[in-house]
């Protein structure tokens, strides 16, 4: 086991964890602001990822479709809100799973209605493709890096938005206590319309990038929006600190374990038994660690004070 | 009677007449249709108790659900070769006879629900939703990465498990086992909700701290009522992979609990034959307009997500009003 | 402190001694100490952001103390749940009206009489046709006037029936003692006028602590007044050495004489 190999696991551990923030930070502000609790996330992920793929193959440029896959997500997120999500803010949790859970159905078949059931594939940009050398020989996917760059660049941009300007202002108001923010005269609808849209344009970021790493296809979005809730729940509910230092967690774990959890059975075990069980628990590992941190801690690492919510 | 009562007495007669016409009709695959709209809505009112009556969203059923599955299925591969199931502290081989089998699933699915809903019911709100989420997808991704019981792949039953003195192998009488097996799921629930223990529990579910300054501790009452619909979910788990001859892991996916949910709102909340008028009608879209498009699930997704934000009552909401008492 | 002028020598029923609570810098409970007496009732007062709830919460038990003991007859039970404090008598009512509101008036204080017997954990037998629990609540209902109200809804009651249905869910648990938060919020004058006469008659029979900003009410009904300001109590005595102190018109009511 070489230190080369352990860092590049780091590596793939914090892009994983970078494309995590994006989904947990959409899913958290909803959250934190609305007190909704979306499921049709993941979704949007996936439309993003579309967006993006088709728009590539039309015009030739991986960068328009990059932005395409934003800001369909965020005018598809912002649609949404407008005729769905503004009727399920009053409705209690029960309802809101069900009325998300339903739109992933909607948003699930109907993809497949428009693009069929063959996954579309999308190249990395030659720009990017191929590997750079780093530090000490390593030689690492330039693709991954840029990933990494653009999360932990959202990352700042989200912290300054949240902290430094009049909307970020008004988000963490509206966060702690909404009653009052209406009542100052605060366009209270809109800001909810940008946040969800701001949230969905996150997601469809997301998904673009990593739809050019695998392939672009109905329901990729799943099983990174139950990665994204467990990240949200172990960084606190309402928290952008929490929910990215989750997710680098929640990637480092996943990624580590699945690469080193086979091999250190190994050592004691035979091999075929080594990596089943190794895999399991591999694949087990994030809710181990997510229901230790709920058992210590219920409101999860950083829970955001005074939302009011649950 | 009420008119709900009225409607649960025709629904609960309809069933088996149908199935009688069936299976005089010699059309099997009809009722196997019943059966598993009978089975399902079986899960459904074991959530319903839970859910419904008790105010917590678990979006981690299924892996009741499942875990009541693999046990019929794992007890009837054991019993098909003649192979253990495990050696240590003692010799535990299969059984192919369904009530053991029943016996094995309740126990097992009460100890792991008392484990889960342990940890998850000291959160509440979205905590609890995203737990048990959770503990089901741990259980999922146990179920795939074991190659013994098929992985990803699932379990095949290859002859259904057995009932003393009922041939279930035959399509009717497994429907008559599984009706009969509703119908004491019901009945218990009928009970339990009606009794000093539902009115706790629904008073748990209104309003927890009214309940602890009456003096009555919520958490053990919600605890209890976890693991009773956990039990009913499981036994209708192991129901269903007898029904298919078929054990899948998606029995454990969260798409499963969704199912599940979706059971219990569209035939209406805390109604007691809800979440079989749910199943009933889950069933007959996924039958006949899945027949007709393979994007039926489009269109489920639409009257759901319409019966959600509109007929909040569900179906039985629209048909009998709002639920009276007193 | 000013001397304590009590009716009769037994023993308190309720007592509270050198309760502290912080939270953070914020010090809500500041060394308090008060006691409730058989046939009596203690008022508590002072303005607004005192620490009257903050030690009620630590009284029920939904707030837990940091310093200092809370007994109930003789039994300390400073570290019980909230629930057994109410098994052992501990009865209170809510300053805003805390009701199973999707069920009638009588189900509410049947629920309340359930918990008195205890066996929540039956599962048989029907609960609501059950007579033990519906004449007990019955008798309750009279009590505060709503038996011809018994089977209307509790979020179709007025604010006053209301409160009357507390105080018959209070009643059904057979208190050793009652503390009350602020009852006559939100009542009119008929309103206050009744409950006035009803906390009257009833502190005769269990003991009272009572947390109001109603002075009339508080000057006609206590026998004991303690004031809270900041968290500490800064006087406590009978009604008329209340008003005639210095110190209690300087922090509370004002210079002159005119109730809150």
């Amino acid at each position: 086991m070489s230190t080369l190999l352990i860092v590049e696991q780091v590596l793939n551990g914090l892009q994983l964890g970078v494309t995590l923030f994006l989904m947990a930070a959409g899913l958290t502000l909803v959250f934190g602001v609305m007190g909704l609790i979306n499921l049709a996330h993941g979704s949007l992920y996936m439309i993003g990822a579309f967006c993006c793929a088709w728009v590539t193959v039309e015009t030739g440029s991986f960068w328009l479709g990059l932005f395409a896959g934003m800001a369909g997500a965020a005018l598809v997120g912002a649609i949404l809100e407008v005729v769905v999500m503004q009727r399920l803010y009053a409705r209690d949790h029960l309802d809101q799973v069900l009325a998300t859970f339903a739109l992933i159905l909607i948003a699930s078949e109907g993809t497949r209605w428009l693009f069929g059931d063959v996954p579309l594939f999308l190249d990395v940009p030659d720009a990017f493709s191929g590997t750079m050398e780093l530090v000490g020989g390593l030689t690492y996917s330039k693709y991954r890096l840029l990933i990494i760059g653009v999360g932990l660049l959202v990352a700042l941009g989200l912290y300054w938005l949240i902290a430094k300007t009049r909307l970020g202002m008004r988000i963490r108001a509206g966060e702690s206590d909404r009653e009052m923010i209406a009542a100052l005269g605060v366009n209270i609808r809109l800001i909810y319309t940008i946040v969800f849209a701001l949230g969905a344009g996150l997601a469809g970021l997301a998904g673009s990038m990593v739809g050019a790493l695998s392939s672009v296809q109905v329901g990729m979005g799943e099983p990174v929006l139950i990665l994204a809730f467990v990240v949200i729940v172990i960084g606190g509910i309402g928290s952008i600190k929490g929910a990215l230092i989750g997710a680098i967690l929640v990637g480092l774990v996943d990624t580590l374990g699945r690469v080193f959890l086979p091999t250190l059975f190994g050592l004691f075990m035979e091999n075929s038994d080594a990596t089943t069980i190794g895999s399991s628990l591999a694949s087990m590992a994030i809710y181990i660690v997510m229901a230790i941190v709920l058992a210590v801690r219920p409101q999860g690492l950083f829970p955001a004070t005074g939302s009011g919510h649950a | 009677m009420t008119r709900e009562g009225w409607i649960n007495l025709l629904i609960l007669v309809a069933l088996p007449v149908a199935a009688l016409f069936a299976h005089i009709n010699g059309e099997d695959y009809l009722t196997n249709l019943l059966s598993r709209m009978v089975i399902l809505g079986l899960a459904g009112i074991g959530l319903n108790f839970a859910l419904g009556f008790g105010g917590m969203v678990s979006f981690g059923h299924a892996a009741f659900f499942g875990l009541g599955a693999y046990v019929a299925g794992i007890a009837a591969f054991h019993a098909f070769d003649g192979s253990l199931f495990a050696s240590i502290p003692f010799e535990i081989g299969g059984t192919n006879q369904m009530p053991a089998i029943w016996l094995v699933v309740a126990l097992l699915v009460a100890v792991v629900a008392v484990l889960i809903g342990y940890i998850s019911l000291r959160t509440s709100g979205v905590y609890f939703i995203m737990i048990t989420l959770a503990f089901a997808q741990m259980l999922y991704y146990f179920a795939i990465s074991w190659p013994t019981y098929g992985g990803e792949d699932g379990l095949s039953i290859y002859l259904r498990n057995e009932f003393p003195g009922v041939p279930v192998d035959r399509s009717f009488s497994f429907f008559l086992v599984s009706f009969g097996l509703l119908l004491v799921g019901l009945f218990l629930s009928w009970r339990f909700v009606n009794s000093r223990f539902g009115a706790a529990l629904q008073g748990a579910r209104m309003n927890p701290i009214r309940l602890s300054s009456v003096g009555i501790a919520p958490f053990p009452i919600k605890l209890t009522a976890f693991v009773i619909s956990a039990v009913i979910v499981g036994v209708a788990g192991a129901l269903f992979a007898d029904l298919n001859g078929f054990v899948s892991p998606t029995t454990l996916s969260w798409h499963m609990s969704g199912e599940l949910i979706i059971f219990v709102i569209l035939g209406g909340v805390g109604r007691l034959l809800g979440p079989l008028i749910g199943a009933a009608m889950f069933v007959l879209l996924e039958t006949y307009l899945g027949g007709i498009t393979d994007r039926w699930q489009f269109f489920l997704g639409l009257i759901l997500l319409c019966t959600v934000l509109f007929a909040n009552g569900g179906i039985m909401g629209l048909l009998a009003g709002r639920a009276k008492h007193d | 402190m000013i001397e304590l002028n009590r009716k009769d020598t037994s023993q308190p029923v309720l007592s509270v001694s050198n309760l502290s609570k912080k939270f953070g810098a914020l010090v809500a409970s500041d060394d308090v100490s008060l006691e409730v007496y058989p046939g009596q009732l203690h008022a508590l007062i002072g303005p607004n952001g005192a620490g009257k709830s903050t030690l009620i919460g630590q009284i029920s038990g939904l707030l837990s103390v940091d310093y200092g003991e809370i007994s109930l007859v003789s039994t300390n039970i400073s570290n019980f749940s909230p629930e057994r404090r109410v098994h052992l008598g501990l009865g209170r009512s809510f300053q805003i009206s805390n009701l199973m509101l999707e069920w009638s008036a009588r189900r509410n204080v049947m629920l309340a009489v359930q918990a008195k017997q205890g066996g929540s954990f039956h599962f048989f037998r029907n609960v609501w046709k059950d007579e033990s629990l519906r004449a007990a609540a019955d008798i309750a209902l009279a009590e505060v006037g709503l038996l011809e109200r018994a089977t209307v809804r509790a979020d179709e009651l007025s604010h006053g029936e209301r409160r009357q249905l507390e105080f018959a869910c209070a009643l059904a648990l057979q208190p050793k003692v009652l503390v009350l938060d602020e009852p006559m919020a939100g009542l009119g004058p008929e309103g206050t006028a009744a409950m006035t006469e009803f906390l009257e008659q009833l502190k005769s029979r269990i003991p009272i602590l009572l947390v109001e900003h109603d002075m009339d009410a508080v000057f006609r009904l206590a026998d004991t007044v303690s004031v809270l300001v900041y968290g500490k109590i800064i006087a406590s005595g009978t009604p008329a050495e209340i008003r005639s102190s210095r110190s209690v018109q300087e922090a509370y009511l004002g210079n002159s004489d005119s109730a809150a």
